[in-house]
């Protein structure tokens, strides 16, 4: 089939992969796009490990994950590493 | 780009895909924004049920044009405690020495090294006073010491 065909592709968003890690050395895949809020992915792993979301952090590349942010937003890439922390609460909060 | 930029990108690479739980490495970002592949900031947690356990420790990694002919510099913060830390905070380890460096040994290997060290010193061989004489006759106190060096490097919050 000729390259240039002329046919025009449907446009496809890229689909991306991101993995999220767990002290346990348990690990979940995720198909999104660049652009799904890391607060859906959050509350879709929540559910997967049946705990709630509250008590779950996201960190990359050293720095914690907001719901309103994007892969897309902190520059991940296809195949990223998140890991997952417990919330800790130390005191002091009032 | 030279050789050991080139690594050092791969490197970045393949850290990103395959990074145990709980550890950073990236390179350095200027002020201005840009990217210094030859300084390295990462973090190393310390191990569960050790107690080094919920520290998050931090190591920066010092790389030359020669790399990875040669081992870079990997340090932690001065006056660290740990008898194989020399007190202005570079780390004696002997797969980062000239003698037993080999090339092949990636940022991962380097990053697993330095934590397996924390809890498994080698105080025959101490680079500080300190950690060696609390090693050597106060483990108790030792231990108190580390666990509260552990509490000043908290974990990303």
């Amino acid at each position: 089939m000729a390259e240039d065909s002329g046919e025009t592709k449907p446009k496809v968003e890229q689909a991306f992969q991101i993995v999220v890690k767990d002290q346990t050395g348990g690990e979940v895949h995720f198909k999104v796009k660049p652009t799904t809020k890391f607060g859906k992915i959050m509350a879709s792993y929540a559910a997967n490990k049946s705990v709630d979301q509250k008590s779950i952090k996201f960190i990359f590349d050293g720095s914690r994950l907001h719901e309103n942010q994007t892969p897309e937003g902190v520059g991940m890439e296809s195949d990223d590493c998140i890991d997952a922390m417990i919330e800790q609460m130390g005191g002091g909060k009032w | 780009m030279s050789r050991a930029r080139e690594r050092l990108t791969e490197e970045r690479k393949s850290f990103r895909r395959d990074k145990p739980f709980g550890f950073v490495a990236k390179p350095e970002q200027r002020a201005d924004g840009s990217t210094n592949m030859m300084l390295w900031k990462c973090l190393v947690p310390g191990k569960e049920n050790t107690a080094w356990q919920g520290g998050s420790y931090p190591v920066t990694i010092r790389f030359t044009e020669d790399y990875p002919a040669v081992p870079p510099q990997c340090s932690l913060p001065p006056g660290f405690l740990h008898p194989n830390v020399y007190p202005e905070g570079n780390i004696c380890l002997s797969i980062l020495n000239p003698d037993g460096w080999r090339p092949s040994i990636t940022l991962k290997q380097m990053l697993l090294g330095i934590q397996e060290l924390l809890d498994d010193p080698n105080n025959g061989d101490a680079a500080q006073n300190e950690a060696y004489e609390l090693y050597e006759y106060n483990k108790t106190k030792y231990r108190l010491k580390v666990r509260q060096q552990a509490l000043r490097y908290p974990p990303p919050q």
